[in-house]
C-alpha cells in the first residue's frame, strides 16, 4: 500500500531524530522542575502536563495545521499541489495529520502523564480522568481542523497571504479550547450530571464528547470540500445546507421539552443568519468569480453554474424559507408571547435575514469597487452606520422605520410594524440595483 | 489528421475593468516548442495558468491532448506539466526527496518511482545533486529541479513561463539544450520569454500575444533548411549582390555596405560549394556566417507592423 505523499512529505519535514529525542527529554525537564517546586506532586504534573498540551498540541498544532496551507502560498508551491493528482481527501488528512504530527508526539507524551497524575476531585464530576483526557484529545483535534479550515477558507476567498497569521490563530486557538473546558466541565453545575435533548436524558461528559466528534467531522468534511474546490474536483454545494440542517437540529433538540420541531423554522433561520454572515465574508468576491458565476446562470449551464455559486446563497435560500415559514406559521411565538418584546416576533427571522443580504449586497458593492483590497473595512463601516448611527439619526427625524426595520417590530409606533419586512426588502432591492451598475460599469466593452 | 497538443478557441478572461486575454484562439501541434512572446502585460502568464487550469476563463475552450480542461481538469492535469517563474520547490527537502514526491504526488506507479526519480535525474543532470537541498543549490539547478518535477510524470505537454530568467548565459544554454533534447523526445513546449535570442536557440514555432489578443503565429525555424547567412567583405564591391544572385539557392539579398545578408537554401556541402564559387570570383571574402536572431526579427516584424495598424 502507498503511503500517502503528502503526509509523506510532512513526515520528512516533521520528523528528526534530534526532534524525537528531544520532545521527551525537555517535557520530563519540566516536569521534573514543576515535581521539584511543589510538595503535592501528582496535581502539579497533571497541571504541567495539561498547560504543555495546551501550548504545544493545541495552540501550536493548530498553528502548523494552518501554516501547512498557508505556506504552500508563501512558497509558491500551491500550484504543483494543485495540478497534482491527489485528491482532496488524501491531501487534508496528509496535511492535517502530517503537519501536527511532532506536536501530537509531544502531546501524547503529556495526556499519558496526565491520565496518570489527574486526581479524581468533586468538581470534575461527572467526569472521570480519562473523560477529561479524551476531551482533550478531541479539542486538540477540533482546534486543529479549525485552523486548517480557516487557512483554506482564507486561501479560497483570495485572502491567503505570506508570512499568514498563524500567531493570531495559536491564540485564538489556546482561548477557544479554555472556552470548550469551560461549557465541558461547566464549574458551578456538579450536580448536572445528565443533560436533556430532544426530551431523552444523555451522560452529560458522553454528550459533549459525541458533540465534540460530530464538530471535528464537520470541520474535516468542510476542509476536504473547500479543498476539492481548490484541486478542480467538481461539487454540487450541498456541504453548506447540510451543515446547516445539522446546527439547526442540534440545537433544536436543546429546546426540550418544548416541541422541537415547533421550533426549527425559527431556529434555522437564525442558524442560517449566522452562516449567512461567515459565508458571506469568506466568500471568494473577486471580479472574475462573480463574473462567472453570473455567465454560467445566464448561459443556463446550471451544472457548471451550481459549482461556481456560493455556499452563502444555498444557506440564505434555505434561511428564506424557513423564516418564511415562521412568518406564516406565527404558533411558535406564541408560547413566548409573555416573554417577548415584540407582538411581532414571527416576523424577526425573515426581516434579519433580509437586513443580512442587504448587508453581503453591500460587502459585494464594494469588492467589485475600484480597491476591493479595502472593501471589507468599508463595508464593515458602513454596516455600521446603518445598524447604529443611521437609524439614530433618521429617529431625530421620525424616520427611524426607514433605517431599522427590524426595530420597527419592536416598536411599530410611525408604521405598522408588519411593514418590516418590506422596508428591509426595499433596502436590499436598492443595494442589489447598485450592485447591477456597479457590474455593468465594470464589465469591459 | 493528428489532433494538436494545444487548442485554444474563444478565450476570454477578465480582470476588473481589463481584459486580458481577449477572444484568443490558436492551436500548437504535437512535438513543437512554442515561443509565447509579447510585452509586458500582454496576457501571457494568464493565458499560460489558463491552459493549466490554475486560472478559469469567462469563456472559450482550451484542450490539451484533446480533453476539455473547463469539463476535466485533473485528467488534463496528468498530460500537463507546468513551471512558474518562481519553481516551486520545496526548499527544505533533499533533491531526491522533491522528486520522489513530485512522482508519488502525479501519480507515477509505486514499483515506478524510484526508476523516475533516477531517470529524471540523470536526464536533468542532477544525479549527484539528489542528496542536497533544494535550498542550497544555484539557481539554474533549482530550475532544473522544477523542470524534473514538471516532467517526472511523462507529460505531453509542458508549459514555462520565464523559465530563463535570472539565470547565467552557461545555464541559459544548458536550458536551450535541455528543451531541444526534450522536443526530440516527443514532448510539446510552450515557453514564455521576454529573452527572444535565448527562444531562438530551441523554438520551433512563435505565437505572439499583445493587449490580450493573438497577433501573429508562425514557424520560425525554417524549412526545408532555409537559413539566413551574412557575407562579409574585406571591401565593399559594388556587383557583390549580383554575383551572389547569380549562385544556385541564392534568394532575398540585402547589402549593407560589406556586408550582404541572403537567404539559402541547400545543405552544409551546398554552402561549401557556394563560397568556393565565390572566392572563385574574387570577391575579398573575410567570413560567411549564419544569422540566428531571426525570431527577434519576425517578433519586431509583427509588433511593428501591428502598431503602424493602430
Amino acid at each position: 500500500m502507498r503511503l500517502n505523499p503528502e503526509l509523506r512529505r510532512q513526515l520528512w519535514l516533521e520528523l528528526s531524530l534530534h526532534r524525537l529525542l528531544a520532545a521527551p527529554l525537555v517535557i520530563a525537564i519540566l516536569l521534573g522542575v514543576s515535581a521539584i517546586l511543589t510538595e503535592d506532586v501528582a496535581p502539579a504534573l497533571a497541571l504541567t502536563a495539561a498547560l504543555l498540551f495546551m501550548l504545544v498540541t493545541v495552540a501550536w498544532g493548530s498553528a502548523q495545521s494552518y501554516n501547512s496551507m498557508v505556506e504552500e502560498l508563501s512558497g509558491r508551491t500551491w500550484d504543483n499541489q494543485r495540478m497534482s493528482n491527489i485528491g482532496p481527501a488524501t491531501m487534508v488528512a496528509g496535511k492535517l495529520l502530517g503537519s501536527t504530527v511532532f506536536a501530537w508526539y509531544s502531546g501524547l507524551i503529556c495526556l499519558a502523564i496526565l491520565a496518570g497524575t489527574l486526581p479524581e476531585p468533586a468538581w470534575l464530576a461527572p467526569w472521570s480522568s480519562m473523560e477529561v483526557v479524551f476531551g482533550c484529545l478531541l479539542s486538540a483535534l477540533l482546534l486543529q481542523g479549525f485552523g486548517l479550515f480557516f487557512a483554506l477558507l482564507e486561501i479560497s476567498a483570495g485572502k491567503g497571504r505570506e508570512g499568514g497569521r498563524s500567531r493570531q490563530l495559536g491564540l485564538l486557538t489556546l482561548l477557544l479550547f479554555w472556552m470548550i473546558m469551560q461549557l465541558a466541565l461547566s464549574p458551578g453545575r456538579e450536580a448536572e450530571t445528565q443533560l436533556e435533548w430532544f426530551g431523552t436524558l444523555y451522560d452529560r461528559a458522553n454528550f459533549t464528547l459525541w458533540s465534540l466528534l460530530a464538530c471535528v467531522g464537520w470541520l474535516w468534511f468542510g476542509s476536504y470540500r473547500l479543498m476539492a474546490g481548490m484541486l478542480a474536483v467538481r461539487t454540487i454545494p450541498w456541504g453548506s445546507l447540510a451543515f446547516t440542517l445539522f446546527l439547526t437540529y442540534y440545537l433544536a433538540g436543546f429546546e426540550a421539552p418544548r416541541t422541537a420541531s415547533d421550533l426549527i423554522a425559527p431556529i434555522g433561520s437564525l442558524v442560517a443568519l449566522v452562516l449567512l454572515y461567515i459565508g458571506g465574508w469568506m466568500a471568494p468576491r473577486d471580479w472574475g468569480s462573480v463574473r462567472r458565476s453570473l455567465w454560467t446562470w445566464r448561459r443556463l449551464a446550471v451544472g457548471e453554474a451550481l459549482t461556481t455559486t456560493p455556499g452563502w446563497v444555498n444557506i440564505a435560500l434555505l434561511g428564506l424559507g424557513w423564516a418564511l415559514w415562521a412568518a406564516l406559521h406565527p404558533d411558535w411565538a406564541v408560547p413566548m408571547a409573555d416573554a417577548a418584546p415584540s407582538p411581532l416576533l414571527h416576523l424577526l427571522p425573515i426581516t434579519l435575514l433580509l437586513i443580512a443580504l442587504r448587508d453581503i449586497a453591500l460587502l459585494y458593492l464594494f469588492s467589485l469597487g475600484q480597491r476591493p483590497q479595502r472593501a471589507e473595512l468599508m463595508a464593515a463601516i458602513y454596516i455600521l452606520l446603518l445598524h447604529t448611527a443611521l437609524p439614530a439619526l433618521l429617529n431625530l427625524l421620525d424616520l427611524a422605520w426607514l433605517a431599522s426595520p427590524a426595530w420597527m417590530l419592536f416598536e411599530p409606533t410611525l408604521l405598522p410594524g408588519s411593514w418590516g419586512p418590506w422596508i428591509a426588502t426595499l433596502q436590499l432591492l436598492l443595494v442589489v440595483a447598485l450592485l447591477g451598475w456597479r457590474l455593468r460599469d465594470r464589465r469591459t466593452p | 489528421m493528428t489532433l494538436p497538443a494545444i487548442t485554444v478557441e474563444g478565450v476570454i478572461f477578465e480582470y476588473p475593468g481589463v481584459r486580458a486575454l481577449d477572444d484568443v484562439s490558436f492551436s500548437i501541434h504535437r512535438g513543437s516548442t512554442t515561443a509565447l512572446v509579447g510585452p509586458n502585460g500582454a496576457g501571457k502568464t494568464t493565458l499560460l495558468r489558463c491552459i493549466a487550469a490554475l486560472e478559469q476563463p469567462l469563456a472559450g475552450q482550451i484542450t490539451v491532448d484533446g480533453l476539455d480542461m473547463r469539463q476535466e481538469p485533473r485528467s488534463g492535469h496528468r498530460r500537463l506539466g507546468y513551471i512558474s517563474d518562481n519553481f516551486g520547490l520545496y526548499e527544505s527537502l533533499t533533491v531526491a526527496q522533491c522528486l520522489r514526491y513530485a512522482a508519488e504526488a502525479n501519480g507515477v506507479a509505486p514499483g515506478e518511482v524510484a526508476q523516475a526519480v533516477a531517470d529524471t535525474a540523470e536526464r536533468l543532470g542532477l544525479t549527484w545533486k539528489l542528496p542536497q537541498r533544494a535550498g542550497e543549490l544555484s539557481r539554474g539547478q533549482r530550475q532544473r529541479v522544477a523542470i524534473g518535477q514538471a516532467i517526472i510524470h511523462q507529460p505531453e505537454v509542458l508549459l514555462l513561463d520565464e523559465p530563463a530568467s535570472g539565470l547565467d548565459p552557461q545555464a541559459r544554454h544548458e536550458l536551450s539544450l535541455l528543451f531541444r533534447r526534450l522536443r526530440n523526445d516527443g514532448m510539446t513546449l510552450l515557453v514564455s520569454s521576454h529573452i527572444l535570442a535565448e527562444l531562438a536557440e530551441y523554438s520551433t514555432d512563435m505565437l505572439i500575444l499583445k493587449g490580450g489578443r493573438v497577433i501573429d503565429q508562425r514557424p520560425v525555424l525554417a524549412p526545408h533548411a532555409i537559413t539566413r547567412l551574412r557575407l562579409s567583405l574585406a571591401k565593399a564591391r559594388s556587383d557583390a549582390a549580383a554575383l551572389l544572385a547569380g549562385q544556385a539557392g541564392v534568394g532575398h539579398i540585402e547589402a549593407h555596405g560589406g556586408h550582404i545578408h541572403f537567404d539559402f537554401a541547400g545543405t552544409a556541402h551546398d554552402r561549401h560549394r557556394l563560397l568556393r564559387e565565390l572566392l572563385a570570383t574574387g570577391l575579398p571574402i573575410c567570413g560567411l556566417c549564419e544569422i540566428t536572431s531571426d525570431l527577434q526579427a519576425s517578433y519586431l516584424a509583427s509588433v511593428g507592423s501591428e502598431e503602424e495598424l493602430e
